[in-house]
Order: structure tokens, then sequence, then C-alpha cells
């Protein structure tokens, strides 16, 4: 609920809860030389620290050079701008918003650090230099198939490869949280949930009317039904309870493994801004057309400009 | 005189679709760029409030800090004054229940009275109805909305704060839009301006080079072959222009995507898989401008054609009967009379190769890292794009508004230069 309120006012109800894991793809890592049950073991050890970005980066390459998959497919990020980036800034140490202050925070060093890992990544040849601009589709079938080893997405993913062709997701691929990327850091994941509004209507009853909806709409058992059939997350901790919802393994494992991890994007005014320049600074890293030092200069200064009042730069 | 009015009455529609999608663009894109609007501030016009957000930030206002502490410490208490308005507007059972049960208590959060007014034996059931109550009873205006400024500074009285403070908090609370140069200053500040007005000089040069270069070449190569086949040359390369953008756009995805055209057919040459249009940024201007410089150039072609068509055949006869070659033509006949043509769509093309960024959007959408980023895909990135939402309507138009005039400097620039008077001359015949 606090996710969908601002400023002491609760102005939405959530819809569905969603989380954005790492996947990985167990024949890949089968032939990396991981046992059955050290990839059953890899959510456990990515969440306690023990697998972390830098090993993400040191099998993918491996994988590229024992010629598994193919060159640019070692690690294989979304396509394009989205919450999941906020992910690695915070595996890195960042943090997106001062708790004190309800200010912006920008981490100087977890974001240099966070542009390098995907400039090593392209150096390293896991990852294209060209990547963002994928398109999606091609993305989805690739990722569905075990083209790529390593990559992240989110829960609802599940039902979109099974429409790529993939019917067996459990014995193909493991999930778990974004890895930490250095000390500073911690293994992570972005939920984004939906929400539900009623807005200013001219009719009183007509307002009345949809709250009544959605409130008969969030009771348990009707929003296990829609999360279920959406492959996505509960809101609420009655829904474990739900048959259904329990029964379901993606949605139980995943409510387990993500959920007590997630945190969210702040409810903060600026917070578009705050994303479009991070990300446009990580594709001017990502591309080589600048140093992450130069592109997080430029992104400090253009950051300082649009939305220095509710910024603080650490 | 009639022909006069006829003439008006001919010209009225176009006046008025000048002014609509002309004039009122132009005129609206200078009052945007010299405001701050964005989705946070609306275009309406705003409220005034300051939100528990907001409190935690007023003290950088500079405004006092006793008032500070009187606007985060006022809150909700039930008082006479506040159960004489509520027995006026609703009903006096649910007044009189709480004077008698709650007079004096205070409340923090409007949400807590709220949920008091709802669990009353004599309940306010509208949610409206209980908010509008509940602001009965405020002494605090932290999270309360309204609708003037001659209000809130009513407000600000009543909770007895500091009036020197009562200007800053007057304009710290206005939540709509303001008149505002910043736009201007932050464009002077931004390191990224720089980058997008030489990337839009460079494209601009470029493709107007091969444009124009490319539609002469395509123009005169047809005017020597034989009609039919000439034809049929122009029409495959009007192809470009003819074609929806969105499709023409495409087809180069295809033809150089990694997985395209290019790359399989070099793929049988042991050429490594690659990405044609985004792999490095010489390969993205490239694209770019070829796509741009087709689409142009097949305008070139049909002008400089229709142009040449133009030319007394009589001349290019006597000139073989004096034994110049082909190129001694183009050289000493055909492009001397071309100069109006040429002048015309240089002057064409460098205006709306300016403003023009759907092609590039489509493309690279300024990529690779924004090196194919110009101008025009800036203003349209920062006024009408972004994942989060927020547009900077402002901004965007300022980046906008610096395109209309560098566009007419350019247009006297080239009226100066080639001379435009001349052209315009009434011919000799009528004088």
């Amino acid at each position: 609920m606090e996710i969908a309120s601002y400023a002491g006012t609760q102005w939405g109800v959530p819809q569905d809860a969603e989380s954005r894991p790492f996947f990985f793809w167990r024949d890949t890592l089968t032939q990396l030389g991981y046992s059955e049950d050290d990839i059953d073991a890899l959510p456990a050890m990515v969440a306690n620290g023990d697998y972390t970005l830098a090993n993400v980066l040191e099998d993918a390459t491996k994988a590229v050079e024992m010629g598994i998959v193919e060159e640019g497919y070692g690690f294989y990020p979304r396509p394009s701008n989205g919450p999941d980036y906020a992910q690695f800034y915070q595996s890195f140490g960042g943090e997106l918003l001062d708790a004190d202050s309800g200010k912006l925070v920008l981490d100087t060093t977890a974001m240099t650090e966070f542009y390098q890992f995907f400039v090593d990544a392209v150096a390293a040849g896991v990852t294209r230099q060209n990547h963002i601009g994928t398109d999606w589709n091609q993305w989805y079938t690739e990722v569905a198939n075990g083209r790529a080893a390593f990559w992240h997405g989110g829960t609802w993913h599940f039902g979109r490869y099974a429409r790529e062709g993939n019917d067996d997701f459990w014995n193909t691929i493991q999930f778990a949280l974004i890895p930490a990327g250095n000390d500073a850091g911690r293994p992570n994941t972005i939920t984004h949930p939906l929400v539900y509004l009623v807005m200013n209507q001219e009719d009183d009853r007509v307002e009345e009317i949809a709250s009544q909806l959605i409130a008969i709409a969030t009771e348990p058992r009707l929003n296990s039904l829609h999360a279920i059939q959406s492959n996505h997350l509960a809101v609420t901790k009655a829904q474990s309870n739900i048959n259904l919802y329990q029964g379901d393994r993606w949605a139980s494992e995943a409510t387990e493994v993500l959920l007590p991890f997630a945190t969210s994007q702040p409810n903060h005014l600026q917070y578009g801004a705050f994303s479009e320049a991070m990300f446009r600074g990580l594709e001017a890293a990502w591309t080589g057309v600048q140093t992450p030092v130069e592109a997080v200069a430029e992104v400090e200064a253009q950051m300082r400009a649009t939305i220095g009042d509710d910024l603080i730069v650490r | 005189m009639t022909s006069r009015v006829l003439g008006i009455g001919f010209l009225t529609p176009a006046i008025f679709a000048v002014s609509i999608f002309f004039l009122l663009p132009v005129l609206l894109t200078v009052v945007f760029a010299f405001t701050n609007m964005s989705t946070s501030t609306g275009i309406m016009g705003g409220d005034y409030q300051i939100n528990t957000e907001q409190l935690r930030n007023v003290s950088e206002t500079g405004i006092s800090e006793g008032s500070v502490e009187q606007l985060e410490n006022a809150g909700f208490q039930i008082t006479d004054a506040g159960l004489t308005a509520l027995a006026d507007q609703f009903d006096n059972d649910t007044a009189d229940e709480l004077r008698e049960e709650f007079l004096g208590e205070t409340f923090t959060a409007r949400r807590d009275l709220e949920r008091l007014l709802r669990g009353l034996d004599d309940p306010i059931r509208q949610t409206r109805d209980r908010k509008t109550a509940a602001e009965l009873f405020a002494v605090t205006i932290i999270g309360e909305r309204y609708d003037t400024a001659d209000q809130f500074r009513a407000a600000l009285v009543e909770t007895k704060i500091d009036s020197t403070d009562h200007d800053v908090l007057t304009e710290f609370a206005y939540t709509g839009w303001t008149w505002t140069t910043d736009n201007f200053k932050l464009l002077k500040e931004l390191p990224s301006t720089l980058r997008f007005a030489s990337n839009t000089a460079f494209y601009v040069v470029c493709t107007l080079a091969f444009n124009i270069l490319f539609g002469l070449f395509l123009a005169l190569s047809t005017f020597y072959l034989p009609a039919t086949s000439a034809n049929t040359f122009r029409a495959i390369w009007f192809l470009p222009r003819i074609l929806p953008p969105v499709l023409y756009v495409l087809m180069w995805n295809w033809f150089t995507w990694d997985n395209g055209f290019i790359a399989t057919v070099t793929g049988w040459f042991g050429v490594a898989p690659q990405n044609w249009m985004m792999q490095t940024t010489t390969r993205a201007w490239t694209v770019v401008i070829l796509i741009n410089g087709f689409v142009g150039a097949s305008l070139g072609m049909i002008l400089f054609s229709s142009a040449i068509k133009a030319i007394p055949t009589s001349m290019l006869y006597a000139s073989e009967v004096d034994g110049a070659n082909r190129w001694q033509q183009v050289r000493y006949i055909i492009l001397p009379q071309m100069r109006w043509p040429i002048l015309f769509m240089t002057s064409y093309q460098t205006l709306s190769l300016l403003t023009s960024f759907e092609y590039i959007l489509l493309a690279t959408d300024g990529g690779p890292g924004r090196s194919t980023e110009v101008w025009a895909l800036a203003a349209f990135h920062t006024a009408l794009n972004n994942y989060g939402g927020n547009l900077q309507y402002g901004l965007g138009a300022a980046y906008a508004l610096a395109l209309v005039f560098i566009g007419i400097g350019l247009s006297a620039l080239y009226l100066r230069l080639f001379n435009f008077n001349e052209l315009l001359a009434k011919p000799r015949i009528e004088q």
C-alpha cells in the first residue's frame, strides 16, 4: 500500500506486484562445470553475496571462450531503458532515494562502477557493444531458447518464454536476485506494481461504483487469479494461503526468492528525469562514446542542471 | 476591384491554414519556451499546496525556523468553530456526536480524522463529503489544497505564520507553471547542448551535399538516357520519397541489422555477422545520411530533371555541332542555367533537414550513445519522450525555439547570398 501513497495520501491500490530477476541458462552452467546441486543453490549464493556480478562476468567470458554461446551472448541485458537498470546501480552500492531528506541520490562511485561493469562486459566480448536497441521480439526468442548464458528480465517473462517455445522453464532456466556488484552493494530486485486509480468523475456514484469494483477485484481469490494468469505476484499476504497461488510453482517460488528483497522505484516527481539521464550515461559508456568517468561527469552535470534542487550527489 | 475581392477570397483558405499550422505553432513554441511547463506543473495553471514531501525541504527556502515549526506541528482539531460549520453543511447529529465525544481532540494526518468520521454512529458516508468535512477542522495547511493565492495567504494568516514568509511560501506552494528564462540558461549550461549542435551541423552539411550532388547526378544521367528507361530509373529512385517513412526505415533495418541482408551476404565470405547500422558511430552516421539523402535526392532529381528539360534543346544541338562532349555540355550549358533550382533545393533542404528527425528517430533513435542525436530529436526526446513520463515541455520548446531562430537566420543568409530579388524580379518584357 505504501507504494501507491505519496505525501501522506493514499492515491491508489496496487493491482499486482512483479519483480525483476536475473536468469541463468541451466545447460550453459552445466557445460561450464556446475553440477545440478550447484545450480539449485545459486539463488541462495546470490542472496548471500557469494555469487556476484564479477562471477557473472567471469562465467560469461568462459562460456564465450568455450564456444557454448556466441560472442555477445554471454550476458544479454534488456535492450532498452527501464526500471531494471537501477538494479545494477544498487548492486554497486547506489542508493536511489535518501530516506531522511526524500531527495534523489546520485552516488558517483556506484554509478561509475555500474557503467564500468557494462564496459567490461563489452570488452570481454560477452555483451555486444550495439546491444541497446535490439528488437524485443528477437530478444525474447533468443533468451527463451538458450542463445544467451545470463540475462535479466521480469517475472512475467515466465509466460512469455512458454509462448516463445520453451515449455520447460524449470529444467532449462534458473533465476535469482540481481547479484551484488561489490562489497558496497547488495543483491536486489526492483518491483514496479501497477495501481488502480479512480479518476474524478462528474457523478459521485460512478466513483463509488468504481472503488467498489476495485475492492472486489483486490479480494485475495480474484487477485490471485489475475496474478497466476498474468504471471505477476501477489499484493496481499493473504494470497499465499489461496490454493491456486500456493499451488503455482512459479508464483510461490518467485515470491519466496524475490519479494523479500524487492525494493521499488522512488515515488519522486523527478525520478523519470533521473532514470533517463542515468540510462543515457550508461548508453554513452556502453557504446564507447565516452569512458565511464566521462559519462558519469556528464550525467552529474545534466542532473545538477535539471533536477539539482531534488538531488544529493555523493 | 472584383478581381481583388476574388483574390482575397481565394487566399483566405491559405491564410487560414498558414495561421493554424504555421504561425500558431511558432507562437506557442515561443510561449512554452519561456515557461517551466512539464508533466509536474501541467499546462493549465495550478493550485497552492504544501504536502508532507515538500515539508521536508521547506527550510531550504530560507523562511524562519519558527515558521517551519509551525508548519510541521499543526494538524487537525475538533473545535467549536469547525463543529458549527459541520452542523451547517452536514447534519446536527454528526456534529453533536463529535462534540460529545471528541471535542478538543487533535489529529496529525487527515486520514485519521476521515477514518473517525466514517466510524461514527452517524457516519459521513461519501468519501468526498468526508474530505470536505475533514477540512473544516484543519488547523494546518499541510496537504490542504487552495485554488487561489488569496485563499492560500488567508490560510497562512489563520495559522499565524510570520507574514514576512508569506511571499516565499506562496511561491513554494504553487503547483502550476511559471514564466521563466531558466530554459535558456539550462541550454547554455548543459554539456550535451554543444554536442547536439555539432551533430546537427554535421548532419545537415553532409546530407545536404549528398542530396544535391546525387540529385544532380541522377537528373543529368537520366537526361541522357532514352525516355522510357529514364522514366523507369526515375520511378525507382523516387521510391524512397513515396514510401511511408516507417516502412522505408524498416527496410533499412532489415538491410543493416546483424541478422539482416548485408550481414548475411558478407557472412558468406567469412565476415562475422555485425550490425551495419549501430556498431560504430561512423556507420550510424553513414546510414543516417544515406537514409535521409536518398529521400532528398529523389525530390532533387525530379526538380532538376524538369529544369534541364526546360533548357532549349537548340542550345544543346548547337554545342554538339561545335564538337562539345557531354561533360562540356553539362559544365557550360546545363549547370549555369540550373542556378535557381539548385539554390531553391539548397535552401529548402537546409531548412527541412534542420527540423527533420523522424528518419533518425526510427533508425538509430540518436544512438549509439547519443552520437547521432540532432537538435530536433533532442527537442522531441525532452518534450515528448521519457520512460518515466517526466516530459519537459518548456525545455523542449526552448530547444525548438533555437531552431526557429537558426532557420530564420539561415533563410536571410540564403536570400542575400543567392540574390533572391533577382529571381523574383518581373520579367523584363513586362516592365
